[in-house]
């Protein structure tokens, strides 16, 4: 049974044992734990008549303060051993986690979950084109969740300075060699980051990079 | 001890060295006027922002400081003519921010409130220059991601003893002693601010609640 498969088990109700490994059952039984605070939440502030109030936001987030941080840990420790030895099954199992988080609005809070999102988008589109018969896909090469946030960061901020003139605007060139980045990397990063030139940007990094005769 | 009025100090606590280095990259490459000596105090392990920005304050004789994100990236490279500018123009402006609100919201959700930064007419970045006739907003509270000073006024660590509400405190205490805070109409952006867009709440009713009781009506 493959992973997809053995999470629309569970969603249905399936708690087989086998089903799953013990740190994909804490993520499971605590992602339950998650949802039941919030419910109990939620009831509670329909019974005082307060749901929805300027203050509701602060009450849910002290209700679920420490289930989403525990929740948080695990997810992002498991995500580290999944991205561990760059494969892309690793990487199809860490989107299923993911899209599982979204779709229940456990992880909304944390900016790491935003960011991986991107990165995940990263990953999605640069397997499209390796599936079309071009390019590899860059993200296998990086094996945990501090080094991919890293290495976004550090894109975004390099391709920023292009945008205002900032010196030295061609390191982006070499982190793009260096970390063997995809143009596919690039064009999103640009488009999903606070950069307003995004055209502009995309056309000087492959200007860079031919004038170094890369890609 | 003596303020230097030649000078100006940007003030960051940090803990990202990434982060940091980006922004002080923007900041070495900001136009310094003639005469004007520029520094940069880098506080680590602050307990907490009011506390790490007292530290800064205490670290320099700059008349004008500025107490700025490490996330933020200041790309109005005429930021220091700018500000320095605007203090001239009304000793009795003590603070400038670059984002603030108009009234401090009754429930003091501060994003709650009408905010100000950005003019009715935007224009482009390239030859983009503030005029004083661009105008300023008075403002009841401006946010911490950039609050530039020219009085020294202590930073309140015995209340805000975390990573909220120590910029509308400081806002007040500026304004309890009749100064007034103020931020510039941008027609266009200053600053770039990653703050990896998520509001992070989790302390924030508890300093709310400190806030009312210190501040009371404001």
């Amino acid at each position: 049974m493959d992973f997809i498969d053995k999470l629309a088990a569970w969603m249905s109700g399936e708690r087989r044992g086998e089903l799953f490994s013990k740190e994909e059952w804490q993520i499971l039984e605590t992602m339950e734990e998650f949802e039941a605070v919030r419910k109990r939440g939620q009831a509670q502030d329909e019974v005082l008549g307060c749901a929805g109030d300027a203050n509701a936001a602060f009450r849910s987030l002290e209700r679920e303060k420490e289930v989403s941080f525990r929740l948080k840990s695990l997810f992002f420790t498991h995500m580290d051993r999944l991205l561990a030895d760059g494969s892309m099954e690793g990487w199809m199992e860490g989107m299923a986690w993911c899209n599982l988080m979204e779709g229940k609005k456990l992880l909304e809070q944390f900016w790491e979950f935003y960011i991986l999102k991107i990165l995940i988008g990263v990953y999605a589109e640069e397997w499209k084109v390796c599936s079309q018969g071009g390019g590899d896909i860059c993200m296998l090469r990086f094996c945990s969740v501090e080094d991919l946030f890293n290495g976004y960061f550090r894109a975004l901020f390099l391709l920023r300075r292009i945008e205002y003139g900032i010196e030295p605007q061609e390191e982006i060139v070499a982190e793009i060699v260096n970390r063997g980045l995809s143009m596919v990397y690039i064009d999103w990063v640009v488009e999903n980051s606070q950069i307003r030139e995004k055209e502009m940007v995309k056309g000087a990094v492959r200007e860079m990079c031919g004038s170094y005769g890369i890609g | 001890m003596g303020l230097d009025e030649k000078k100006i100090c940007f003030i960051i606590c940090a803990n990202d060295d990434l982060f940091l280095e980006e922004c002080l990259r923007y900041l070495y490459a900001l136009e310094t006027p003639e005469g004007m000596e520029m520094e940069v105090v880098e506080i680590r392990d602050a307990v907490s922002m009011a506390s790490g920005y007292n530290e800064g304050m205490g670290a320099s004789d700059a008349k004008y400081k500025v107490y700025l994100h490490q996330d933020v990236f200041l790309i109005n490279r005429h930021f220091i003519y700018d500000i320095v500018d605007i203090f001239k123009s009304g000793k009795e402006i003590g603070m400038i921010g670059l984002v603030g609100n108009l009234e401090t919201p009754r429930d003091g959700v501060m994003w709650m409130g009408k905010r100000v930064m950005l003019g009715p007419k935007q224009e482009p970045w390239e030859g983009y220059r503030y005029r004083r006739e661009d105008g300023i907003w008075d403002v009841q509270c401006a946010d911490g991601l950039l609050l530039a000073t020219q009085y020294d006024v202590p930073w309140r660590e015995d209340l805000f003893d975390g990573w909220d509400f120590y910029d509308v405190s400081q806002s007040f205490e500026m304004r309890r002693r009749g100064y007034r805070v103020v931020v510039p109409v941008q027609n266009h952006e200053w600053f770039i601010h990653d703050d990896k867009m998520i509001l992070r709440l989790w302390d924030y009713d508890k300093y709310r609640k400190v806030f009312w009781e210190e501040y009371g009506e404001g």
